[in-house]
């Protein structure tokens, strides 16, 4: 089974559940509000990059902290043992306990001790482990595992929760929420103080004093620390911060992206075990009631980590689950779909240093990167780019293991890269299409194995004649000559909607622009770089960057995007290492512009009035691709260009800035999760009852209009040069 | 301690900041207190707040109290305001008595304004529980014990920790905003988990210095 048929298998089982879908999806709605509102108080940007400087100087200091910490720790009576591995600190902890005649033992949160499932370890050794925060007592008691690092049963419903509790204490359970939560206070009450030791994780640990720094809402880390004689806080070396007030920027950051709260409830600084309750303890209390504390350091791939340059930001993470939180599939599918055991992007980012590379290899096909993570996460640790080089890791390790075959690899790899077998490729594509598009432009069922392609939207049919062929090698300006660029067609502009390739060349003409068609163009080697095929890639990064700069036009122009985002960001990432081709690289990046901007910025469109009012204006809203918003950070000359037609009336979408499930590869792999996404997307569309879509991105275009299409829908689609060539006619 | 020194010398400015802003800094400590579903009542009559415990627990039906300290009773006048709605009141450690307990009442080292947070700084580990274990905490907290940012809240917390550490001594210490709560369950905000599901806080008199 390929990556993308188990990735398929699983996400199936998360489909089929339509609850968590609505579950997620509700919070998801619920969510961007909630953190916008708590973190109005703050500067995000500076406090954002405090942290970021914060934990960049942490991780960089490590050694020295470590020591630090562990001498501070054993000063104030701490033990602390360093653990190299998981096994290592599930025995030290199993042996602890043994040693002191320990039972039971009660838990509050920690997701390091899901990493090295030590509640497994502890039950083989004949003790209880019982987790005293409600959502992990939850999980515990339905054996589940959690799907989100800061909620862990936010994929079940009360229904589903009132049927553990009814299970759990032996009587039915009605779901009333806070009649369940009384109820769990109670059940857990008893047992702080009969446990004979307490096992937290930490959020923070100081070097200065040997601090552990525990946030919770409930209280249960409180107890946890306190009323059980022993104290075992487990935790990563990442955790380390050099003092209790350079902690500042994480734990405001931390409790308002991650529950929208100003600050937790209890931040508890512990430093030392204080010593031991004498309130008298249940009968079935077993163990020492000598007060004791332990700290278990644990590395488990953390210092790989902090050596591999690729992935050291990871340790920068702060576990607030923002990056599940906006991302689109995850709200589609779920952390048990999207992870391992750590849930979500950085989850499945961190993955194969304490889990393996094989862990990581399918979950990490949940991403679709749109890039929304980057913005929501509060230690601005870039995401998506660690997803690609995964990716590109895993597909060495698999051609090495000579697992990679199949059509896909030898389309990214021998068709792709070559301009003529690709066009001829996609010709041949046009010729057998013709029984199913019966003349028409779409398509609305493919058959067979292409029938994933139109399972939830219409795909574009191959134009009868590809842009290369109906334009000109030099398209002259309408009158003077003020400007001149090279047009980069793009793949899909170029053999499905050619159209848009004329719009664009329409519009630059009129306003003085030559354009300059490079006929050796061929595709930017996008798909390539995204699924980590970065050989393939930086071959096709090549080819086009000598095909462009013979051309000579002044700025390169696109009008799709995500090549736009290839051109200006990937390409000279690609070619950097080769010293013949690193300046030569940058210099395309420097002369690419995107469509609207280039319009804007360069040609000085944005005012004025453009067209004339017939009528009743047309309703219109806007969509922004992920690659034009995030990638490229152009929000507003679309808007500007949109505003001066006279016919049309912007009406923004409520959900700005979402994702619309295409991510080139992953709708034609996965269309059952970007349908999804998609239905999202449509049904923002239609709450504000505009008459047009109107988009940048060919991408977006595919996806939305054929999912409207295939919904039967009158919206229509278009590309902004489409509305800019009409208005000039 | 060189450290502790530099510490120190930034509390001072720190005090003094707070002293010339202090009822701005008050507002805005009650606001945020509020806003996390905690309760504050300013003090000007010490003896008030005895008879405001006996009137919290006599609604709830509580019919055991108990103060972390002998001294917090006397001053506040807690045993004639219990003793006369029929409450028991029992003071000091009596650890045996804390799981019965209906309402916990300890002193707070320092209140954050920014967050509505108090510090309970209780490193003797039965003190520290009365806070958590009863349905409702009380905390006791100076006036001029309230600074303004979360940053100088953490530069107190670090010198308490420090200042203990540096005499080889444990501490725990926890900053408490707001009753206990969670939304584990379909995100719905339920308040009293684990801890206690009322916070009274009752701003008393300034001492003159900060603790």
């Amino acid at each position: 089974m390929t990556r993308q048929e188990a990735f398929r298998r699983r996400a199936a089982e998360a489909l089929a559940n339509r609850r968590i879908r609505e579950n997620l999806g509700r919070f998801g709605t619920a969510y961007r509000t909630a953190r916008e509102n708590a973190l109005a108080v703050l500067d995000y940007t500076a406090e954002s990059a405090r942290l970021r400087r914060m934990k960049e100087d942490a991780v960089e200091r490590l050694p020295e902290l470590a020591e630090q910490f562990v001498e501070a720790a054993r000063q104030v009576g701490a033990h602390v043992y360093r653990a190299r591995t998981a096994e290592d600190a599930c025995r030290y902890i199993g042996q602890l306990a043994k040693e002191r005649g320990v039972q039971l033992v009660v838990k509050s949160k920690s997701m390091v001790s899901e990493e090295i499932e030590l509640n497994r370890h502890l039950e083989q050794m004949g003790i209880q482990p019982l987790e005293a925060d409600l959502g992990e007592w939850i999980i515990q008691q339905a054996g589940d595992h959690p799907s989100h690092s800061v909620m862990p049963c936010v994929h079940m419903s009360k229904e589903e929760v009132a049927q553990i509790f009814s299970k759990a204490l032996g009587r039915a359970i009605p779901p009333d929420i806070s009649l369940m939560v009384r109820l769990a206070r109670e059940e857990l009450r008893e047992k702080f103080l009969a446990a004979g030791m307490g096992i937290s994780g930490a959020n923070i640990a100081v070097a200065e004093t040997g601090t552990v720094i525990i946030v919770t809402n409930e209280g249960n880390g409180r107890l946890v620390t306190s009323a059980p004689p022993i104290h075992v806080a487990l935790l990563g070396y990442d955790k380390i911060v050099p003092t209790i007030e350079s902690a500042a920027p994480h734990l405001k950051l931390l409790s308002k992206t991650a529950t929208a709260q100003q600050l937790t409830v209890y931040t508890t600084f512990i430093t030392g075990k204080t010593g031991t309750s004498q309130i008298p303890r249940p009968r079935e209390f077993r163990g020492s009631s000598e007060a004791e504390m332990h700290i278990v350091l644990l590395d488990n791939g953390r210092w790989a980590m902090r050596d591999d340059p690729e992935f050291r930001e990871a340790l920068y993470c702060i576990r607030c689950a923002s990056c599940s939180n906006v991302c689109p599939t995850y709200r589609v599918v779920g952390g048990h779909v999207f992870g391992h055991i750590y849930t979500g992007v950085i989850g499945t980012v961190i993955t194969p240093f304490h889990h393996g590379w094989e862990a990581a290899a399918v979950p990490q096909e949940a991403c679709l990167l749109c890039r929304a993570c980057i913005d929501a996460c509060p230690a601005e640790i870039d995401l998506p780019r660690m997803v690609v080089a995964m990716r590109s890791r895993i597909v060495e390790q698999e051609e090495e293991k000579r697992e990679a075959r199949g059509i896909r690899r030898f389309f990214l790899n021998r068709i792709l890269p070559n301009p003529n077998l690709y066009h001829l490729a996609v010709r041949l594509g046009g010729v057998l299409q013709l029984p199913f598009t019966r003349g028409r432009t779409v398509l609305r069922n493919l058959p067979g194995p292409l029938k994933k392609l139109t399972m939830f939207r219409a795909m574009p049919a191959v134009a009868a004649r590809p842009l290369r062929s109906r334009v000109a090698a030099v398209l002259p300006a309408r009158g003077e000559t003020k400007r001149t660029v090279t047009l980069f067609g793009s793949c899909l502009i170029d053999q499905f909607y050619p159209e848009i390739g004329e719009a664009v060349i329409k519009v630059l003409n009129h306003y003085g622009v030559t354009v300059h068609y490079a006929k050796g163009q061929g595709c930017c080697g996008l798909p390539a770089y995204y699924e980590g095929q970065q050989k393939a890639a930086g071959r096709m990064a090549r080819d086009l960057i000598a095909a462009l700069e013979s051309s000579p036009g002044e700025h390169i122009v696109t009008a799709t995007p995500a090549c736009t985002v290839t051109l200006k960001q990937y390409i000279p990432k690609l070619v950097q290492k080769d010293p013949s081709w690193e300046g030569r690289g940058r210099s395309i990046a420097g002369w690419t512009q995107d469509f609207s901007e280039y319009l804007v910025e360069v040609v000085g469109l944005g005012d004025g009035t453009l067209g004339e009012a017939t009528g009743e204006k047309v309703t219109v809203t806007y969509h922004d691709s992920c690659s034009a918003l995030r990638g490229l950070r152009i929000q507003q000359p679309q808007r500007r260009l949109l505003r001066m037609l006279a016919r049309y009336e912007l009406r923004e979408l409520d959900d700005v800035g979402e994702c619309c499930g295409f991510g080139g590869h992953f709708s034609a792999d996965y269309p059952e999760v970007a349908g999804e996404v998609l239905n999202r997307k449509i049904a923002a569309i239609e709450r504000t009852g505009a008459d047009v879509v109107v988009l940048d991105s060919p991408g977006c275009l595919l996806q939305i209009r054929g999912g409207l299409l295939k919904q039967g829908s009158a919206i229509e689609v278009k590309h902004i040069a489409e509305l800019l060539a009409e208005a000039l006619d | 301690m060189p450290v502790l020194n530099q510490l120190e010398e930034r509390i001072r400015q720190t005090w003094a900041a707070s002293r010339r802003h202090r009822a701005s800094i008050r507002t805005r400590f009650q606001a945020e207190v509020e806003r996390v579903g905690g309760i504050v009542q300013v003090v000007t009559d010490l003896q008030v707040v005895g008879f405001s415990i006996a009137g919290v627990a006599k609604a709830r039906g509580i019919t055991r109290c108990q103060a972390a300290e002998p001294d917090l009773a006397r001053d506040l006048n807690l045993e004639r305001a219990l003793a006369e709605a029929g409450i028991e009141l029992v003071t000091g450690p009596a650890p045996e008595s804390i799981p019965g307990t209906g309402i916990g009442i300890t002193r707070a080292a320092l209140g954050v304004a920014e967050t509505g947070s108090v510090l309970i700084h209780l490193d003797e580990v039965d003190g520290h529980l009365l806070s958590m274990l009863p349905e409702i905490h009380v905390v006791l907290l100076h006036q001029d014990a309230l600074v303004d940012s979360l940053e100088e809240g953490l530069l107190l917390t670090r010198y308490l920790v420090l200042k203990s550490q540096a005499r080889g001594l444990p501490s725990y210490l926890s900053w408490v905003t707001g009753p206990s709560r969670t939304a584990d369950i379909e995100r719905v905000l339920t308040i009293g988990v684990h801890g206690p599901k009322e916070l009274h806080i009752f701003l008393l008199p300034p001492t003159g210095e900060g603790s």
